[in-house]
């Protein structure tokens, strides 16, 4: 039996997690921000990008602070358009952060930042080929979420909505039935805007959850990450406790003897 | 006789290594915050997070100093940056 306040740890591909919520760390207005945000969230892999580099331009320093922060770090191939973009960025961020886990991501449109299905999976099962811990990110088709699994993804990242949306879980339904029939670790990514959203998540039974612009674009982020840290604990903890069953007509808390109807 | 860097072409010179390239670019030597985990091959630091491809292969760490550009060569240098 495990403790009564602490939930079961995490493992994806052999590696646990003690804490449940992953970070991004785009759009934080400083380096100090983005890392005591972090630090705040209690979070062990945060994602990254990786850009060509701008020869005359600013150099962003948060690498330095992440590691001091000793996080795991999950690079992404954002900006891929394509299976063979993406596939090359995978292979750029593993030597220039020396893992070789990557989140997957490959979104044509700008728009709406949606994944493409089969540019991913395609994408996955070579990345799996050639060695690395894949992390889609992926519409939350629960088809696609269980033929990702079977190319070899360590864990299948489902939209909750478009990326930077805050609108929540609009795909709650498809949600739990890739989390039903899921074989690996679920991450519920993108849209989670507030800490409820991440609580929903993990009451469902997703594993984590992924959240980076509610945090770093609120007023506060080091105190919207602890919101986030004790929404997700919340939800897992309710999760693993057991819900109780959603009903259509009262079922009384009080016993109902009817000794008032002698009043009447 | 040029090769390009990052879309910008640069003089050839015989003999330049690509270790010697990212040195005058700053990406090897005395770079602060250096972690100390990426003491690799070179002698110098190296900075963190960064990535070089030739002609869109990735072209390792270890084998910087080794590897002479040679003219038309399209080298492409990456760098971990923020992101979600």
């Amino acid at each position: 039996m495990t403790d009564e306040l602490t939930t079961t740890p995490l493992i994806i591909a052999g590696r646990p997690f003690g804490s449940r919520l992953f970070t991004g760390t785009g759009k934080f207005a400083s380096a100090q921000m983005m890392s005591s945000a972090i630090a705040a969230s209690g979070s062990e892999l945060v994602t990254m990008a990786l850009r060509r580099v701008q020869l005359e331009g600013p150099d962003q320093q948060i690498l330095a602070p992440l590691q001091r922060l000793g996080v795991h770090l999950l690079p992404n191939t954002s900006g891929a358009r394509t299976a063979k973009e993406a596939v090359y960025a995978a292979h750029l961020a593993r030597e220039a952060l020396g893992t070789n886990w990557v989140k997957l991501e490959i979104h044509p449109d700008a728009r709406y930042l949606m994944p493409d299905p089969l540019a991913t999976l395609q994408a996955a099962e070579q990345l799996v080929a050639d060695g690395f811990v894949v992390l889609p990110y992926c519409s939350a088709d629960p088809v696609l979420c269980k033929l990702l699994e079977a190319v070899g993804c360590a864990a299948v990242m489902p939209l909750g909505a478009a990326i930077g949306s805050n609108q929540g879980l609009s795909t709650r339904e498809m949600l739990k039935i890739i989390i039903e029939q899921s074989g690996v670790p679920v991450v519920v990514d993108a849209g989670i805007g507030a800490p409820s959203h991440a609580a929903e998540a993990m009451e469902l039974g997703a594993d984590a959850v992924l959240v980076n612009t509610a945090i770093a674009v609120a007023s506060q982020p080091q105190r919207m990450a602890q919101a986030f840290r004790l929404a997700v604990e919340a939800g897992r903890l309710a999760y693993e406790a057991g819900l109780a069953s959603r009903r259509v007509v009262a079922e009384a808390s009080s016993p109902l003897s009817g000794f008032l109807a002698s009043l009447s | 006789m040029s090769f390009v860097l990052n879309g910008q072409p640069r003089a050839w010179q015989p003999q330049l290594t690509l270790e010697a390239l990212l040195r005058q670019e700053g990406y090897i030597g005395n770079i602060p915050e250096a972690p100390q985990s990426d003491a690799g091959s070179c002698t110098a630091s190296i900075r963190a997070g960064v990535a070089v491809a030739i002609g869109q292969q990735v072209v390792p760490r270890s084998t910087w100093a080794q590897r002479v550009i040679a003219q038309q060569d399209e080298i492409e240098l990456f760098q971990a940056i923020a992101g979600g």
